[in-house]
């Protein structure tokens, strides 16, 4: 019996150590493969119409934030990106893709809530996000000056957060 | 009440087999085949085949478009793989971190037949000790046993 414990007794603790790490992720982030490879580019429409081509390489590194009018969550990020826009904006491209969306309710959405985009990318039928691997909006990547996908943020952005990540976007610039 | 419990379930689980075998189209059947295998990235265990989300039927149409194209199953999987990684895979991958998942189970299986097997063994060792007669030994065997411990010791 004695024997027995030996073996069993440190194969459960592993078991429950595992099982302690697993339960502490949150299943609803799911890391990004795409966090250091480049940032496709994409031909593409801004919200007026115009030819807008989506690439990473820039002298100045960029912020591509997934909104959608219909998403809750994009609102109460929405200030935080004005506000950061405004500070960030000269150093860092602010771009919107806008995912699933109808072009009337987009625009008004800008106008209601102010827009912080340089420009925002229109993705009706959602095939950008896909391909970017966007699940759930708000999502937001920070692309270095080399197109480089440096970081990927799941969910509604908080103003430290955003700043932190700005910050570290420009040291990686 | 038990009875009709009974039947509603019948009925249930025989409407929804119904409904997963109306797909007569066989590029509609390979769509929902690849999508099975594919894991719904905002419902959490719900494969796309299954999920009504808008993600997994944007999702549904991709794999049609790209099958369409010509694509092989493989590559429109991997084209998910790519962009969501693993997590997309309803089974977990054999290799790397998702080993252990396949690894552990089929090890656990064999110790704890192995334990069985060994516990077995000793209860019939036991058992048929158990059942033999113990006999007091004869004189004869007694000088037997004295001479191999003296030679034994020599």
């Amino acid at each position: 019996m004695q024997r027995w414990a030996i073996i069993l007794v440190p194969v459960l603790l592993i078991g429950l150590i595992y099982l302690a790490l697993g339960l502490r992720e949150n299943p609803k982030e799911i890391p990004s493969p795409l966090v250091g490879k480049t940032f496709p580019e994409y031909n593409t429409q801004d919200l007026d119409g115009e030819e807008f081509r989506l690439s990473g390489i820039d002298a100045r590194p960029m912020i591509v934030n997934v909104w959608a009018s219909w998403c809750v969550a994009c609102r109460t990020e929405h200030p935080v990106i004005n506000k950061l826009s405004r500070q960030y904006g000269d150093r860092v491209r602010f771009i919107g893709l806008n995912y699933k969306d109808k072009l009337d309710d987009a625009k008004r959405w800008l106008d209601q809530y102010g827009d912080p985009y340089a420009r925002s990318a229109f993705d009706h039928n959602g095939r950008i996000g896909i391909d970017l691997g966007v699940y759930g909006v708000p999502e937001t990547f920070f692309v270095s000056t080399d197109g480089r996908i440096i970081d990927k943020h799941i969910g509604p952005l908080t103003e430290p957060v955003l700043t932190q990540k700005l910050n570290e976007l420009l040291n990686a610039s | 009440m038990s009875r009709l419990a009974y039947f509603i379930t019948i009925v249930f689980f025989s409407l929804t087999a119904a409904a997963e075998l109306k797909v007569d189209d066989p590029h509609e059947r390979k769509v929902l085949e690849i999508a099975a295998k594919l894991r719904c990235a905002v419902c959490q265990n719900e494969s796309v085949a299954e999920s009504r989300s808008e993600l997994a039927t944007d999702m549904r149409a991709i794999i049609s478009e790209q099958l369409k194209s010509g694509q092989s199953e493989k590559q429109v999987i991997d084209y998910f793989k790519v962009r969501y990684g693993d997590y997309i895979l309803m089974k977990p991958v054999k290799t790397g971190v998702g080993m252990p998942l396949w690894l552990v189970p089929v090890g656990a299986l064999i110790v704890a037949l192995a334990f069985v097997l060994i516990w077995m063994r000793r209860k019939s060792a036991q058992s048929v000790l158990a059942a033999t007669p113990v006999r007091e030994i004869t004189e004869e065997e007694r000088e037997m046993i004295e001479r191999a411990r003296q030679e034994g010791q020599d």
